[in-house]
């Protein structure tokens, strides 16, 4: 039986040209998204948005960081 | 063969047309697939993962980013986050790492080490801080 990644088509090699297209491609779509990036952005996007979002879950489902680490 | 692994920052001047590195950030992204000595942590698929979000990027955008993604960088390419890697992530945190080196950047380091990596891909020189040579 095929290995799963090679079935989604994902090992097979590319060629420069197509690589270069694909990286074309996804900037395109992206635009100017980044054009404001700064180093960090990740990972102050990462404690600003989704660690508190993690905690207000919690807390409606009326457990608190200890209820939830003895689930 | 000394191994290479690539750092957030370049695939992000890949994808940002308003980067001056995008040409040579490009190359590096596509010698991923044709070459065999350089890798990507996990650590920074998942950082790219997270400024996508954090620069507006909505569901349907980043699934086209990712299937594209998926292509140019092969599962046989990504080095996995493991025990071993948080160790070596922990260890630089006590000694190396200042405050200006940021979890992503010190996670990604330590797949480095942990993988045998002799140099980074990155633009950051942050990285000589932790024990692996930036190069770009």
């Amino acid at each position: 039986m095929e290995p799963k990644a090679q079935r989604a088509g994902e090992e097979k090699p590319l060629k420069r040209a197509e690589a270069e297209k694909l990286v074309s491609e996804i900037r395109d779509q992206i635009g100017d998204a980044f054009k404001d990036h700064r180093d960090g952005d990740a990972e102050e996007y990462f404690f600003r948005e989704i660690v508190p979002m993690k905690k207000v879950a919690r807390r409606k489902r009326g457990g608190g960081s200890r209820a939830a680490t003895n689930r | 063969m000394p191994l290479q692994i690539v750092d957030t920052v370049v695939l992000i001047a890949a994808l940002n047309r308003n980067d001056p590195l995008y040409k040579r950030a490009t190359e590096h992204v596509v010698n991923i697939g044709l070459r065999q000595d350089i890798f990507v942590p996990s650590a920074t698929l998942l950082e790219l993962d997270l400024e996508l979000k954090a620069h507006g990027r909505d569901l349907e955008g980043r699934l086209e980013d990712h299937s594209r993604l998926q292509r140019l960088i092969p599962g046989s390419r990504a080095l996995p986050i493991t025990p071993g890697v948080l160790n070596r992530a922990t260890e630089l945190s006590m000694t190396a790492a200042t405050w200006r080196a940021s979890y992503f950047d010190t996670m990604i380091a330590a797949t480095g080490l942990e993988f045998g990596a002799d140099s980074a891909i990155t633009t950051d020189r942050k990285f000589s801080r932790l024990g692996i040579k930036p190069v770009f």
